[in-house]
């Protein structure tokens, strides 16, 4: 199935959640914000199975102030 | 002291002078972000930081080389009274938790994220967020160069607004005041926006 990533798309096996997703990008859930359909509420928890469409935006929080 | 802010108009001055923003952390970006806050007519802050301030911190923070070693908080709070005396100030000198925040910034209107580890940055966010507060954070400001990088997004349905480029950690190259201070006044820019309800 299609979804969004960061605007971009991308095909992804069906079932996909967003954890394995970001761990299959190595990208660590403490890391990021997640913003999956214009929701910011607990997305990176990650339990999540992704549908088609679905438009996830990942943005790392990195260090520095 | 003549008004610093009289090219507002006294309906923005009296909402900018109401509104309570929380700054959590007093480093490159609080202290910075602090004082554009007040010069633009914000008058009450609630700022919380557990450092001291270092010699290293002057490459880019609001203090002083006779501040050093002294709490930043305090030093900040006397920086920032020295452009406007009457400024309201709620200061704590201490390590932010998830609980100590929701006590600090319970009551603010937004809460701006000025952590520099990005753990803190996270759990700051976190928090603030499930507290239902419009946060304001900032994420890759390290090195120099680069200008049109560093972005302001909106996250969350405009929950969160993150400024910075995403990408450039202080691991990988150092904070300097120019980028740092570029951050710093993009979310006091959007705090000014939020409260005054224009485009941030």
């Amino acid at each position: 199935m299609e979804i969004l990533w960061n605007g971009a798309r991308q095909e992804i096996p069906d079932g996909t959640t967003v954890s394995e997703l970001l761990a299959a990008r190595g990208l660590k859930a403490d890391t990021v914000v997640v913003e999956l359909n214009d929701d910011i509420s607990g997305a990176e928890e990650g339990g999540r199975a992704l549908g088609a469409g679905d438009r996830l935006n990942v943005f790392r929080i990195v260090a520095g102030g | 002291m003549a008004e610093i802010n009289s090219f507002l108009s006294p309906e923005e001055r009296e909402t900018l002078g109401r509104a309570v923003i929380g700054i959590a952390g007093a480093g490159g970006l609080g202290s910075n972000c602090a004082m554009h806050l007040v010069r633009s007519g914000v008058r009450k802050l609630v700022i919380a930081d557990f450092d001291r301030v270092s010699g290293g911190n002057l490459n880019r923070q609001f203090f002083f080389a006779d501040q050093v070693g002294r709490p930043k908080v305090e030093a900040l709070g006397e920086n920032l009274r020295r452009i406007v005396p009457g400024v309201e100030l709620s200061l704590h000198d201490l390590v932010v938790d998830a609980e100590s925040a929701l006590n600090l910034f319970g009551n603010c209107d937004i809460v701006v994220e000025a952590f520099d580890s990005g753990a803190a940055k996270q759990m700051l966010i976190r928090t603030m967020l499930g507290a239902g507060k419009t946060v304001v954070a900032a994420s890759g400001l390290a090195g120099w160069g680069r200008s049109n990088e560093l972005k302001l997004r909106r996250i969350g349905g405009g929950k969160l607004y993150l400024i910075g480029d995403v990408e450039s950690d202080v691991a990988h190259s150092p904070p300097f005041s120019p980028r740092v201070g570029i951050a710093a006044a993009m979310e006091a820019n959007t705090v000014i926006a939020l409260l005054l309800g224009v485009e941030p």
